[in-house]
């Protein structure tokens, strides 16, 4: 049989020790508060990109999870304890690393690139959208057969949100030239021709189909036959042009 | 003498079973479990949080988390056994017995190897419909020789400090130091490396000699096997080769330092 009951045990604590918990209790929750209300005051920016082999050494030889793990941290970067910082409040120079950083752990993820285009380049204001958009023909350049899909989205990005045709027109032009591997699709390369119809340059379009068609970059029958009509189309437009 | 023998299997045997006995009695399998339910809660909320790529996100999540923590669990459990036994003179009363050391040791390697198996088999159970089956059972295998690799070199370290905190150290000193060798071993052959330094040299050297001892953990159970299908069963092989190699110089040291100490 116990010495003392539980509710015995409970009587005899001392009220002092009983006060010192109170209190400290009370210290944590007020401390926990202070800290929350100091941290919403002040804003963090992106830190310094680290070195990537400091990187690979914390990674303990899991590249692709910390590659990911760093993504999910970018990518919540503008929710900050109490404030929501919107995208153009971002160090896009130190993104921009950070980015990197994440695509040189994890050459195959196409997460860094994603956010770079769909996050970070469609935001509306054109410094940032040009520093992003050079990120990302930069890796394009690297690797343009891996890399397309993210130059036609900045292409069209470039068209439609920033009315930037210069821009738009360079971006579809490499993407033609660079982009030649087997897993290519074909019809990326009729990206620039289309854009320059759209631009009304249906000499110039018409030229670069020929080309496409001359140089055998097209082999399937139904795209060869669409591509035809779309031929002969520029060309009655071209005879009708004063 | 082919009864004589036969004798000492069983006791090889006996010891064993008590082993898994005592893990099982200990919770060990259930504490394993709630490790891995956490993981998949773990993963599935970071999927949520992604924009793309959210099954592979998944994957890496819960393959590194239970990789990290199955290594830690089992090491920490082998040692608060081991120690345990130590301080209530247990194994005195066992090698006082007609039992030889070498005997206790192999046995109590494998039922921990055993334990190896099944919380590796448990890991990848979970991971069955996020990727293919081969690429999961190979990631499983090589997460097995990892467990039993930490669990070796953990029951060695158990005869050698004596102490739960120093002993854990070691193996996770080990553990880290095995997983990122590779990459520490790049920084020192980088081209920031002064050719001219002693002192910068003697260091790259020693690092040099310390990879020689450790085995390659790098290479095991990776993630990218389980996001981009790119494990084969020669990088298995390999593996597998290498795990033998170390396992037989873990034991061959345990038995060592088991022999010269005076239980």
């Amino acid at each position: 049989m116990p010495l003392l009951g539980k509710q015995q045990q409970h009587r005899k604590l001392p009220h002092h020790i009983i006060g010192l918990f109170a209190f400290s209790l009370f210290a944590q929750v007020a401390t926990q508060q202070w800290l929350i209300d100091s941290s919403q005051s002040q804003t963090k920016d992106f830190p310094p990109a680290t070195d990537i082999r400091i990187l690979k050494v914390i990674a303990l030889g899991e590249k692709s999870t910390l590659s990911r793990l760093l993504m999910l941290w970018i990518q919540a970067f503008n929710n900050q304890p109490g404030v929501y910082l919107s995208f153009r409040e971002l160090d896009y120079d130190r993104l921009t690393q950070w980015l990197d950083l994440c695509l040189q752990l994890d050459p195959k993820s196409r997460y860094p690139l994603m956010a770079a285009t769909h996050l970070y380049a469609s935001q509306p204001d054109p410094v940032r959208q040009k520093k992003m958009m050079k990120f990302i023909r930069q890796k394009f350049l690297q690797n343009p057969n891996r890399h397309w899909r993210w130059m036609v989205e900045i292409a069209l990005i470039a068209r439609h949100k920033m009315h930037n045709t210069t821009l738009a027109l360079l971006f579809a032009k490499e993407l033609s030239q660079k982009a030649t591997g087997p897993d290519v699709p074909e019809w990326i390369h009729k990206l620039y021709p289309w854009l320059l119809a759209d631009l009304g340059e249906h000499q110039q379009s018409l030229q670069f189909i020929q080309k496409l068609v001359q140089e055998g970059h097209i082999t399937d029958k139904q795209e060869l036959l669409f591509l035809q009509q779309k031929m002969t189309e520029l060309n009655t437009l071209t005879q009708q042009l004063p | 003498m082919k009864a004589l023998s036969n004798n000492k299997f069983s006791h090889l045997l006996v010891i064993t079973k008590a082993t898994l006995v005592e893990t099982w009695r200990r919770q060990f399998f259930l504490a394993i479990a709630l490790i891995i339910l956490t993981g998949m809660a773990l993963s599935t909320f970071s999927e949520s949080l992604a924009l793309t790529e959210s099954t592979s996100i998944h994957i890496a999540f819960l393959a590194t988390f239970l990789r990290t923590t199955l290594v830690v669990s089992l090491a920490l459990f082998i040692l608060n056994s081991q120690m345990q036994e130590l301080k209530s003179r247990f194994l005195d009363q066992m090698f006082a017995l007609p039992l030889s050391k070498n005997h206790w040791y192999l046995g109590k390697y494998l039922g921990f190897t055993i334990t190896a198996l099944l919380i590796s088999l448990l890991a990848a159970l979970t991971l069955l419909t996020l990727a293919p089956w081969e690429q999961v059972l190979m990631w499983q295998l090589s997460l097995f020789f990892e467990l039993t690799l930490v669990a070796g070199f953990t029951l060695l370290c158990s005869f050698t400090f004596n102490q739960t905190f120093s002993a854990f150290l070691v193996v996770m000193a080990f553990y880290l130091l095995s997983r990122s060798m590779s990459a520490i071993l790049l920084i020192g052959h980088g081209p920031l490396n002064n050719p001219t330094d002693y002192w910068g040299n003697l260091s790259t050297q020693t690092i040099e000699v310390i990879a020689w001892i450790l085995p390659k953990l790098d290479q095991f159970s990776q993630t990218d096997w389980l996001i981009y299908h790119s494990a084969t069963p020669q990088l298995l092989g390999q593996i597998t080769i290498q795990s033998a190699v170390y396992i037989l110089l873990i034991i061959s040291a345990s038995l060592f330092d088991l022999q010269r100490k005076n239980h």
